[in-house]
């Protein structure tokens, strides 16, 4: 019944105002009032911009039709930089109660000096503007019944200190290990004594790899062996998500035991970048520039559509009628076929050409 | 009017003329940005309010019928404004770039009854690529009107004065029934040179879902709306969408039927150089000038030839590049056709009337 009525209503609208829904016809009248208002994003102000361990964390008023989330999950941030929105993915790294009581949540936005997004982001922003967040998405999430395994490496540990902040009480034992690079790097260095006070059974393990030296699973696991149980969940850089995974694996744990949660792309880049043609409709652009096929593309002065920009949303799939690339995320290698890919996260490692019509903006 | 009259540039001024019209493109390109954001924002905010107005000024009939006339010009202009301003340089793509989730030439539906995603495939790629190209460009009299003695005359030239007005007055259904004539959908033998990307079905449906919908809005959900004032209702939406059709009418024929406004044949246009689509797109358009609210009315159609210089272009960048685009085309000998609005149309009168003789 209720898939009939809304199939009526979006007629209706389709037909009075060419919008699927009253709120997009009706966005343009109420921006006049309310310039921050947008149909389609969560409106979100900024209270309070801290630089902390190279990341800039951003807290954000929300209004109360914001949805609950659940803790590790990931949103959209969506910013005018220079006047031109556009979007990244990042992790909540706010608790649930703060959502609750206060609309608040929190982002860590790792910086990346030459980054397009991130690295303008401390010039656009100051307190008190606004910011457009997409709803939560994911699935990487903790549950509370099983005693589990939480590994996070640099900016990883955002979705980890979301679960372990939200968590009320804890009645398994859990164990929480966060490599960071020198002090200095310690994301949320005022919380973790207070945590370990709150929660008996955590066993927490900051690893400064500038002291300890890079923390793999073997220097991990001959340490920590007798606890390595329940679920684990893997958060950080593709190359340390993947070698833990692999490492869990030999440990005779099922894969459906673990769960990852990875950014940033592999760093084995071809050492010459390929050339990549691209179709859409009628005109044929050849992709200069360096990176993935999307980046080359935006590089070329082309607009795509995109979304999480890391191999999640689908939002970039594009027709390849030839050509190798590699996935960066698994580092494997495609066919030399016809195929779909993810700009995103598709290099080519061969002359590529990819035809699209739905692609553009 | 036949391009070769003119003295013809050689490859050389062809690549110049390319490379200067590029460098201005490349150097307006890198100003996008918060400008283009307000702007439309500003727009589509007294589009709205111009529209809400007009529908609920209609209301007032159950007073004087006097009211009628007010509410009219206002849904009237709410309708050129989304018609020319919004909806057409939306659906070229010239906002694609601020990323808008619906404000985007793949989203974008306008107030008439063209479905968006057919004129994009007439008006975008047949119109733009080959303009003026005499078989190739179909919007070149739209297989009506005969516009130059590079086409055959036949016995309903004669009329086609009458032809002309009758299309300006029923504008937006050619427009939306240009894609299925030149496919014979519903009648007609199949030209076996006419490719499509779209099947007759997906047409058909396209454009009966979006008639039913505009016929349904403006001649009865509204009307119904307002119950005890429907009948003056229903007649203000009629001659509404009556003053958007010969207005559009008027402007689009003012950028492309003018007396100077040149025509190619096929053979000139074979393995054709940017430089020379970019004079083809000089040649073909016009200008005419006026007040900044004779531009926005317009859609910046008044700047016709740099909207095919550069139809991605947020159009209301345009009357500011005129006078550089002036000084190129003057440069490498190219006649830039300007003039007032009432010449330039006069001009169109003069040539309709002129080729409906032999």
């Amino acid at each position: 019944m209720s898939s009939i009525y809304r199939r009526f209503y979006t007629e209706v609208c389709q037909t009075l105002f060419r919008q699927p829904n009253i709120v997009d016809a009706a966005e343009p009248l109420i921006q006049r009032v309310f310039p921050w208002f947008r149909a389609d994003f969560y409106a979100a102000r900024v209270l309070q911009i801290k630089p902390q361990a190279g990341c800039l964390r951003l807290k954000l008023q929300v209004s109360r039709f914001f949805p609950l989330f659940t803790p590790g999950q990931h949103l959209q941030l969506r910013v005018s930089i220079q006047g031109v929105p556009m979007e990244r993915t990042f992790s909540i790294c706010s608790s649930v109660q703060q959502l609750h009581a206060q609309r608040e949540i929190e982002l860590a936005v790792k910086i990346q000096p030459q980054g397009r997004f991130t690295g303008a982001l401390s010039g656009e922003l100051t307190p008190g503007s606004y910011v457009h967040l997409g709803a939560p998405t994911g699935d990487f999430a903790l549950s509370q019944d099983h005693a589990a395994c939480l590994i996070a490496a640099g900016s990883g540990v955002t979705p980890l200190f979301s679960m372990l902040n939200s968590l009320s009480r804890l009645t398994v034992p859990l164990l929480f290990v966060y490599s960071y690079r020198g002090a200095a790097q310690l994301l949320f260095a005022e919380h973790w004594a207070e945590l370990q006070a709150k929660f008996p059974l955590l066993q927490l393990v900051l690893w400064d790899s500038a002291v300890n030296g890079r923390l793999t699973p073997e220097r991990l696991f001959a340490k920590l062996q007798p606890e390595l149980r329940g679920k684990f969940l893997l958060c950080g850089p593709t190359e340390f998500t993947q070698d833990f995974r692999a490492a869990c694996l030999a440990q005779g744990v099922s894969p459906n035991q673990i769960s990852t949660e990875s950014f940033g792309l592999l760093q084995r880049t071809a050492a010459t970048s390929q050339p990549v043609r691209l179709t859409l409709g009628r005109q044929q652009h050849d992709l200069g520039g360096q990176g993935s096929i999307l980046q080359r593309a935006e590089q070329s002065g082309l607009v795509l559509r995109y979304g999480c920009r890391r191999g999640v949303c689908m939002q970039c799939l594009c027709d390849k009628s030839s050509g190798v690339v590699r996935n960066l995320l698994t580092g494997e290698l495609s066919d030399a076929g016809a195929g779909r890919i993810q700009l995103c996260i598709s290099e080519a490692v061969s002359p590529v050409e990819l035809s699209s019509e739905g692609l553009v903006v | 009017m036949n391009h070769l009259q003119n003295p013809q540039p050689d490859a050389m001024q062809l690549d110049s003329l390319a490379l200067e019209l590029d460098q201005l493109l490349l150097k307006e390109k890198a100003r996008l940005g918060q400008a283009d954001a307000r702007y439309l924002q500003q727009l589509i905010f007294w589009q709205r309010c111009a529209a809400l107005c007009g529908r609920l000024g209609m209301l007032l009939c159950w007073f004087s019928w006097w009211w009628l006339v007010p509410a009219v010009l206002l849904l009237a202009l709410a309708k050129i404004l989304d018609n020319m301003e919004i909806g057409h340089n939306v659906l070229h793509g010239q906002y694609d770039f601020l990323r808008h989730p619906r404000l985007n030439s793949q989203q974008y539906e306008w107030d008439i009854a063209c479905d968006a995603k057919s004129w994009q495939r007439t008006h975008n790629f047949e119109h733009h690529t080959y303009t003026n190209i005499i078989g190739l460009d179909r919007d070149y009299g739209y297989g009506l009107l005969r516009l130059s003695a590079d086409l055959r005359w036949r016995l309903q030239n004669s009329w086609q004065f009458l032809t002309y007005l009758t299309l300006s007055t029923f504008f937006q259904w050619g427009i939306a029934y240009h894609e299925l004539a030149a496919q014979r959908v519903f009648f007609g033998r199949k030209k076996a040179d006419r490719h499509s990307q779209v099947s007759d079905q997906q047409l058909k449906s396209a454009f009966l879902t979006k008639a039913r919908r505009q016929l349904l809005k403006d001649y009865l959900i509204y009307p119904l709306l307002c119950w005890p004032v429907a009948l003056p209702v229903l007649l203000g939406n009629l001659a509404a969408n009556l003053l958007r059709n010969w207005w559009t009418a008027t402007v689009i024929f003012c950028g492309h039927f003018t007396g100077q406004a040149q025509v190619f044949q096929p053979a000139d246009c074979i393995d054709e150089s940017r430089g020379h689509w970019y004079y083809r797109q000089i040649l073909g358009s016009s200008n005419f000038t006026g007040p900044r609210w004779l531009h926005i009315l317009t859609g910046h159609l008044s700047c016709q030839i740099e909207h095919h210089l550069f139809p991605d272009l947020p159009a209301w960048r345009y009357p500011a590049l005129c006078h550089e685009v002036r000084a190129i085309a003057e440069r490498h000998g190219i006649p830039y056709n300007s003039g007032s609005f009432g010449r330039q149309y006069l001009s169109v009168l003069q040539r309709i009337l002129r080729y409906s003789r032999p």
